[in-house]
């Protein structure tokens, strides 16, 4: 049997090869083989052993470097006829091909944002969760803004993949860059960064005067609120992200940026940007209404239902008095509807202030299709004292 | 082994077995651990002198925690002594590498629970290990050594039956056939008897004498059982609490006061027919009625 | 009694090369964009000969730049996992031992957060502090489970599984008190995730490292089926115990650093995969090791494919795909009372 075995292994590998093999490996069978004394020269079917590992390990490296060489290769996806170089918002330099034809969008809050200025028949792919507005759904789906799928992006041939560094990962952007794809990401920290990020990316996609004009509205809305908010101190509140636990927003957080903006003052100041909240702590504070942000009917009526039943949300006086508010879930996102749902907070803490657009809820099951729509003045929806109770 | 007579042929003290060679020299070898360093030693052995020849049968004699397994491991050479020294044909046993050691001295020990399973055949080919190398695969050689170990003992039929299915009897000759497939010089046994039935105790230790006599095996083992040890041994080392009391073939090892001193048990020695010992318990005395623990 | 020879050996690998062969190329079949076989038959062809600039776009992007890397990388972390698996269980002494028990998943975990916490931007950086945590923990470990200068299995365990806890619990306190955005993509890698882009330099690094680390283990094989008949017998046969357990315990923390470096925990290959590989081959070690590694490479490319196409173009971390076939494999084992 080692006989048999002895013959091929002559024939793989040269006297000299043969020779210099057997050196390194006295070498090495210092290290790993005991005793090497009495091992070289080396059995014959060992021998063959050894040098099949190594013409393996060979062969799989020069698999490899196969695959590099060709992965060398010029991409054609960026050194077209023209292209700028811009650094993005979290401070990569892109190289974005002139024009942008063709638009993945990796967020929802992207692909509204992409839609608003007009661009949306040039998005060819965005993620599953992508909803607003309903022709987003209609896009080819590259998988969730978490975990796409890398390859489906690569198969449209984007010019430009946009994404959003508050839902995306590290991960994702390496991947891409990797291909050649270029890649650019928004950070918005706060509304104004949101409004600037916005235009940014008008000009960047050559939106033209739809761009300019729409951050013009928005920024005409939010001064209209400054202006009515003007000299009111604001109301103190507790935004609830998650009830079970209880979640609420942090600093520097968009979300708590959105929410100074309509007159709020979130009671909870924390340096995690979700944080896990005691309920004590929030018996302490005494906040003067408690938000959901949700666009789901049911799940709130649950929600609000529930905390009737919990004796620690009892002793907050908002809870006992009812002073909820709902606003839509477009509070979250930092996309153009954000002044919507600003709108909307600040329309419910102040109705007197925005009494000409505001209608007081007293029956809720009417108001909801009006309110799920989340456009500009449609009546939030509030509870109070005297309103009415479901 | 059909009968006793081939071991209990009187074996004196002869000068032909003097002539024979001197395979094992354990000079004043002494031993002690402690649990830490500097702290006072758990246990010591002290200095113990005694040669082992070829076909020589040794039976290392004590009550419990005398020194008889740490004698035994000083011998294996797993070891070092404090002083004093163990030496094999010349040789340091302490200071051979282990694969050498483990072609010159087999040891069985009581037995390690087993993980996976493993076949008797399988079982014994691994005392082939000492004689290969890394990265090596048996040979025909290694099989027929496998083989005719297995024989010796008695065992062929067990080959392909599994370790953990095999009574405890059987197991014990499998392990007994894999240190010989070492084809050691020496074979060490700690406490083989243990856990087997009288008949399968007479059945090992005949087969040990016939390995001594015709394959010229020096079989050193550890035991507390006096009276096997008697019938067998052709020299015993007496242990009491770590110390070497006396040394010699039975008939000089064996006295009353010395026994009872070590054993603690009050006992009778009797000389049998064929020169070796006999010993009777005593069990309850009338005289010195010791009250009931 | 079947006698093992170089033979039977090479045989087994050729034969379970030959299925890791046909899984590959089903593998790059598959996936959210469809190939036919006619197309890569063609592009294959076009590459193997040397003609790479007939290939279309379409397929050098996925199958060479996508799914090519991330099968071999595939390949690499399963063999490396199963064959640290096979010699944790040898070395511990314990049929339920897999790569993870000794803490070296948690060490790199900790590695991974702490360079997504310092240095997000550097795509090398994670792949990197996760094999430094990994090394950090192997040492830590290694001198908590000595008794008398010797490596001991019944320390060794404890002391590794010690480190875990105590690592783990360190990644929850970092994950839940640290405000930054990015420790998001940990939990995809503590799941085991194969997604992760490598420079191409960095697969050549792995492959180097699992043949060293995986030919040391090999060379203590024989040592490796006598030691589990008892370490005292082991070593009254002529084993060098002290030797073996240092490399074995080195090697396999090695394999394992480096796979879970790249990809994360992926769980359940390293303990299941040399268990099927006994119920096929047979205990020895001298065949275990090497089909355990081909075995294991097949394992992980079958789970990473079902991951990749099963809900796609939503990709599963293959983590959670070898959870869900693991967990009834492992009964199923138990049942045979194989483990």
């Amino acid at each position: 049997m080692a006989r048999l075995l002895k013959i091929p292994a002559h024939k793989f590998l040269s006297i000299h090869a043969r020779i210099d093999l057997q050196a390194s490996l006295f070498v090495l069978g210092r290290v790993f083989l005991k005793d090497t004394a009495r091992r070289i020269p080396l059995a014959p079917t060992r021998a063959f052993l050894i040098r099949c590992l190594i013409a393996l390990a060979i062969g799989g490296l020069l698999a490899a470097a196969r695959a590099e060489s060709v992965h060398a290769m010029p991409q054609n996806h960026t050194t077209g006829p023209a292209s700028r170089q811009v650094k993005d918002e979290t401070g990569r330099l892109v190289r974005i091909p002139q024009p942008v034809r063709r638009i993945v969008s990796l967020a929802p809050s992207v692909t509204e944002t992409l839609f608003a200025l007009g661009l949306g028949d040039r998005i060819v792919g965005d993620t599953d969760f992508c909803d607003y507005p309903p022709e987003a759904k209609q896009k080819r789906h590259i998988g969730g803004p978490v975990d796409p799928n890398i390859e489906v992006i690569a198969a449209l041939h984007p010019d430009l993949v946009v994404a959003s560094r508050s839902i995306n990962r590290v991960a994702s952007v390496h991947s891409l860059e990797q291909l050649g794809i270029p890649l650019y990401g928004t950070d918005p920290r706060n509304v104004d960064q949101l409004l600037a990020s916005t235009q940014r990316l008008g000009e960047l996609l050559d939106a033209g005067d739809a761009g300019r004009s729409l951050v013009a509205n928005l920024r005409q809305r939010l001064s209209q609120i400054d202006r009515r908010l003007r000299g009111l101190p604001p109301e103190t509140v507790m935004m609830v992200v998650w009830l079970d636990p209880l979640i609420s927003v942090g600093r520097n957080t968009f979300l708590e940026d959105a929410l100074r903006r309509a007159g709020a003052h979130s009671v909870i100041d924390a340096r995690q940007s979700w944080p896990n909240i005691n309920i004590e702590e929030v018996i302490r504070l005494q906040p003067k209404y408690v938000i959901f942000s949700s666009d789901d009917p049911q799940q709130v009526q649950r929600q609000l239902a529930e905390l009737q039943d919990r004796p620690a949300w009892q002793q907050l006086d908002a809870v006992r008095n009812r002073r909820f508010i709902v606003v839509s879930e477009a509070i979250s996102h930092p996309s153009p509807r954000l002044i919507d749902g600003i709108e909307q907070l600040a329309a419910a803490l102040y109705p007197s202030r925005f009494a000409s657009k505001a209608a007081f809820a007293t029956d809720i099951p009417e108001l909801w299709p009006e309110f799920l729509l989340a456009r500009i003045s449609q009546p939030v929806f509030a509870f109070s004292n005297a309103g009415g109770t479901p | 082994m059909n009968g006793t007579a081939s071991f209990t042929e009187a074996r004196p003290d002869s000068p032909a077995q003097q002539a024979r060679r001197v395979r094992l020299n354990v000079e004043q070898a002494s031993y002690s651990f402690s649990a830490r360093k500097q702290a006072a030693p758990l246990f010591t052995l002290e200095a113990t002198t005694f040669q082992a020849r070829e076909r020589e049968f040794v039976a290392i004699l004590g009550p419990n925690a005398s020194g008889k397994s740490t004698l035994l491991r000083l011998i294996s050479g797993a070891i070092a002594p404090l002083s004093g020294r163990v030496e094999l044909d010349g040789f340091e046993t302490c200071h051979l590498d282990a694969r050498t050691r483990a072609q010159r001295i087999a040891f069985v020990q009581q037995e390690s629970p087993l993980i996976f399973p493993i076949r008797a055949g399988d079982y014994v080919l691994q005392g082939r290990h000492p004689h290969g190398r890394s990265l090596w695969f048996e040979k025909d050689e290694d099989f027929a050594i496998a083989e005719s170990a297995l024989a010796q003992v008695g065992a062929e039929h067990l080959r392909d039956r599994w370790m953990h299915e095999i009574s405890g009897g059987e197991k014990q000759r499998v392990v007994l056939a894999r240190a010989l497939a070492q084809q050691p010089l020496v074979l060490l046994l700690d406490e083989p008897t243990l856990h087997l039935d009288i008949r399968a105790q007479i059945d090992l230790l005949c087969r040990l004498r016939h390995l001594a006599d015709e394959h010229r095996y020096t079989v050193i083992e550890v035991t507390h059982d006096l009276g096997l040890a008697a019938e067998f041994a052709d020299q015993i080392v007496l242990l009491h609490r770590g110390k070497c009391l006396r040394v010699g073939p039975p008939a000089a090892v064996y006295q009353r006061e010395l026994l009872e001193e070590v054993f603690e048990v009050p006992l009778e020695v009797e000389l049998g027919p064929d020169g070796r010992p006999r010993v009777i318990v005593q069990g309850r005395r009338e005289k010195t009625e010791q009250p009931r623990p | 009694m079947k006698p093992l020879t170089l033979r039977r050996v090479l045989w087994s690998c050729a034969l379970l090369a030959f299925v890791l062969f046909a899984i590959v190329l089903l593998a790059l079949r598959l996936g959210a964009v469809p190939f036919s076989f006619a197309d890569m038959g063609q592009n294959l062809w076009w590459l193997a000969s040397g003609h790479p600039d007939k290939i279309s776009t379409d397929f050098r992007l996925i199958m060479v730049d996508i799914r090519l890397p991330r099968i071999l990388l595939g390949i690499v972390v399963g063999a490396a996992l199963s064959v640290a698996g096979a010699s944790f269980q040898a070395l511990l002494r314990n049929p339920l031992a897999d790569p993870y028990v000794l803490g070296v998943s948690s060490g790199a975990a900790l590695g991974a957060i702490l360079a997504l916490l310092v240095a997000p931007a550097l795509p090398l950086m994670t792949p990197l502090a996760a094999f430094l945590g990994a090394a950090a923990t192997i040492a830590a470990v290694y001198f908590l489970g000595r008794r008398q200068g010797q490596l001991d299995s019944g320390m060794l365990l404890l002391a590794g599984i010690v480190t875990a806890s105590f690592l783990s619990a360190t990644i929850m306190f970092l994950m839940t008190t640290l405000a930054s955005r990015d420790l998001r993509g940990i939990a995809f890698w503590l799941m085991g995730d194969l997604s992760i882009s490598l420079p191409h330099g960095l697969l050549w690094v792995l492959m180097v490292g699992f043949f060293a680390a995986a030919g040391a283990i090999l060379t203590t094989a024989s040592d490796l089926n006598v030691l589990l008949a008892g370490e005292r017998e082991a070593m009254h046969l002529g084993v060098d115990v002290t030797r073996v357990k240092l490399v074995v315990y080195v090697s396999a923390s090695v394999l394992t650093g480096l796979a879970v470096s790249v990809s994360g925990a992926i769980g359940y290959v390293g303990l299941l995969v040399p268990h099927v590989m006994r119920m096929l081959f047979g205990s020895d070690y001298r065949l275990l090791i090497p089909t355990s590694a081909i075995g294991g490479a097949i394992a992980i490319v079958v789970a990473d494919t079902l991951a990749r196409t099963v809900i796609a173009p939503t990709e599963l971390p293959v983590g959670a795909m070898t959870a869900m076939a693991g967990a009834p494999v492992f009964i199923y084992l138990l049942r045979r009372r194989l483990a």
